[in-house]
């Protein structure tokens, strides 16, 4: 499972969810690959930020 | 729910055969399992989403066969009696063209204008997601391996169907229904995770209640 961080930066909202959550949502059925791709397009046009997940120590 | 999409590898597309034969492997796609390499079916079913007549149709398989894109055998039963045929794809699937399956198994579209719209989905750059092919009229003639008025008469089908936009005296082809469909997945996907940062701020509001 991909998980996956991001911050919505008109609301700053910091959510945690998994790419197959995303997928699951979807009906057009779409793959793990085609969600990544929208996801870094939304980064792009600076509608949310991709945080990485780091460890905590 | 989107259907599975028929991958065509590009080792059969590069293949000297009948554009028949490819499209007869295109049918067995149809009955085709996830990601199984073992396809169940009858010639009857099969004969029904290619239109071929049987002996027509053994004869693609024979070179399917032949060309050792697939294997073949007889499933037998128990007491003996012979069932379905059992086709193993033996191709190499690592690189692929993803047809949609509305096109793949349009009756209005010829086998040459599948194969071509295959063909041109190859010569596509993927990175760029645009959509865009550039291939001349000779480079397409040569791939589907026919005549140049031929390649005239596979643009204009798919033109008409509405699957592909051309200029005259140009190369660039672009596959608009592909294209207007990835468009139309992004922006549903696009709409779910716009969907979170809304739950987000109602969960906000209840808080603050």
């Amino acid at each position: 499972m991909k998980i996956i961080r991001m911050l919505f930066k008109d609301t700053k909202c910091l959510i945690t969810t998994s790419v197959e959550e995303i997928a699951k949502e979807c009906k057009s059925n779409p793959d793990d690959l085609e969600v990544m791709r929208v996801l870094e397009e939304m980064a792009r046009d600076n509608e949310i930020v991709i945080v990485p997940i780091r460890k905590e120590y | 729910m989107k259907q599975r999409h028929p991958k065509m590898p590009y080792v059969l597309l590069e293949l000297k055969m009948s554009n028949h034969a490819k499209y007869v492997y295109m049918a067995l796609l149809h009955f085709r399992s996830k990601r199984s390499k073992t396809i169940k079916v009858s010639l009857t079913k099969v004969a029904e989403v290619t239109g071929l007549k049987g002996r027509q149709l053994t004869n693609h398989i024979n070179t399917l066969v032949q060309h050792n894109v697939i294997e073949r055998r007889q499933n037998t039963h128990g007491s003996g009696e012979y069932g379905c045929n059992v086709y193993t794809i033996l191709c190499d699937e690592t690189y692929f063209a993803e047809i949609p399956w509305e096109i793949a198994y349009e009756d209005a579209l010829s086998v040459n204008a599948k194969i071509g719209y295959c063909i041109m989905k190859r010569y596509t750059d993927l990175d760029k997601q645009d959509y865009v092919c550039y291939m001349t009229k000779r480079e397409l003639a040569k791939k589907i391996g026919c005549s140049l008025n031929e390649v005239d008469k596979v643009k204009r089908n798919l033109k008409n169907a509405g699957l592909i936009a051309y200029e005259r005296n140009s190369n660039k082809i672009t596959l608009i229904y592909e294209k207007a469909l990835v468009a139309e997945c992004n922006e549903e996907i696009k709409q779910v995770v716009r969907s979170k940062n809304k739950v987000i701020q109602n969960e906000n509001y209840s808080d603050a209640f």
